[in-house]
């Protein structure tokens, strides 16, 4: 879906002009329609999910390979949704920021900051332009298909249709 | 009044019990399912609220995804074992919060992690005492010390209920539930629509599906949820069910 990495700017994976607006934006044609209903409006596996999920099975439980996990032959999209700085800033406090940095490289971001920004404020002008990015990057990225495969037992999960699902095969279980 | 209930005798292994009676069943009645789960009960949305604000939590079992829109200023991540239901999850959410298709007992999350949990109708799915312990003890291992669990399950003392279930009854049942399959198939169009399909519409509007259930006696739910290791800060009953708030110590 994208190739190359683009330099700027820093917390975007990739920017995509053509961002798929939500369902408040009236579709134009019957063809728009159909894709923003059965396509688009409905995506789940936001970049910030990866932050809050790793390896199902006990053994990997203790287990620093185990989180985040490697994501790979993703397919992303980027659709617009409501900017909440709010939101933006106190996740920023509960995120693993050394997992955000490994997943954007899985996806082909190598240019986060390796420092988590701390005490961003929506007020300042600064600020505000790293809390969009963030919220493009966390919130309005999402995983449509693809793998995630832990680092420790090298189970292979899949993301469909934007839903991750992390079912064991009764071996593992 | 209905389909009577059965007794449920685990003849098979718990696993395999559960597969057949709980998440085959979900899967196929997902849809219809879904239609009939909307309003939140009272305790559960005033749970939600009394969290504070930005705080995030796990919603374990969350079949369509109700109570994870509930409160706005929090962030949750809703887990089903039921493809079929997160799917209706995912209809549902507007794109406000996460979802994954997961196991109550193997959850892929980091111990310790969120402020709360909840898991609203599920552990009476699990059919061991062992194992409805054990999803208890699984849940609140993911949430930090001082955390809250708020759990729910049926009850066996439901006398006021069309289902009657009171006090001496089974406790482990399969409840029936009646899918009405007839407008998927009228919607088929009327030109296929000969006599003989007619009649199979019939068949499968009439079909049954049963669930498996534990239903908790008064104190039950309180009695696992110290064994799996929680302090239990509150409970009660509502709506036929037992409930209970437990801090992870
Ligand atoms: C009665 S529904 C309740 C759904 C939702 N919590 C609500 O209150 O509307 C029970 C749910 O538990 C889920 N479930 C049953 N066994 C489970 C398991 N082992 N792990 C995760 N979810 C399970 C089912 O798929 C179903 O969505
Ligand atoms: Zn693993």
């Amino acid at each position: 879906m994208r190739t190359a990495v683009p330099a700027v700017p820093q917390y975007i994976i990739w920017r995509d002009e053509r961002k798929i607006s939500n369902r408040n934006t009236p579709p134009t044609t019957q063809t728009q329609t159909q894709i923003a209903h059965k396509k688009y409006n409905t995506r789940n596996m936001k970049f910030i999910t990866t932050n809050f999920v790793k390896c199902a099975v006990k053994t990997c439980d203790s287990s620093v390979d185990a989180f985040p996990l490697q994501y790979s032959d993703c397919q992303i999209v980027q659709e617009e949704l409501e900017y909440n700085p709010e939101f933006i800033v106190h996740m920023l406090e509960r995120l693993e920021w050394n997992a955000v940095v490994k997943v954007a490289r899985d996806l082909g971001n190598e240019s986060l900051p390796p420092v988590k920004p701390e005490g961003l404020d929506p007020i300042m002008e600064d600020d505000q332009v790293i809390l969009r990015d963030l919220h493009t990057l966390l919130v309005e990225t999402q995983i449509v298909e693809g793998k995630m495969v832990c680092r420790n037992c090298e189970h292979i999960y899949f993301i469909k249709n934007s839903i991750p699902n992390f079912l064991l095969p009764p071996h593992l279980c | 009044m209905g389909v009577p209930s059965l007794p449920s005798e685990a003849v098979a292994p718990p696993k395999d019990h559960e597969q057949q009676w709980v998440h085959d069943v979900y899967n196929e009645i997902a849809p219809h399912f879904s239609l009939t789960r909307y309003k939140p009960w009272p305790i559960v949305e005033k749970f939600l609220g009394e969290q504070i604000d930005h705080s995030i939590g796990l919603d374990v079992g969350c079949g369509n995804g109700k109570y994870l829109g509930v409160n706005k200023k929090l962030y949750m991540i809703g887990s089903d074992r039921s493809l079929g239901l997160i799917d209706c999850a995912q209809s549902n959410s507007g794109n406000l919060f996460s979802l994954c298709v997961a196991d109550g007992l193997h959850l892929p999350h980091e111990n310790g992690r969120f402020d709360f949990a909840i898991s609203i109708a599920v552990i009476h799915h699990f059919s061991t005492e062992e194992r409805r312990i054990d999803a208890i003890r699984h849940i609140l291992s993911k949430i930090r010390v001082g955390g809250r669990l708020l759990v729910y399950c049926w009850a066996l003392e439901q006398e006021k209920s069309r289902r009657g279930y009171k006090e001496g009854d089974a406790q482990d049942v399969l409840v029936p539930w009646v899918l009405q399959k007839k407008t998927k198939k009228s919607l088929k169009g009327a030109d296929e629509a000969d006599e003989k399909s007619e009649k199979e519409e019939k068949k499968v509007e009439q079909e049954t599906k049963y669930r498996y259930y534990h239903l908790y006696r008064e104190g039950e739910l309180i009695d696992n949820a110290v064994k799996a290791g929680g302090v239990v800060v509150e409970h009660g009953y509502e709506k036929d069910n037992w409930w209970a708030i437990i801090e992870r110590v």
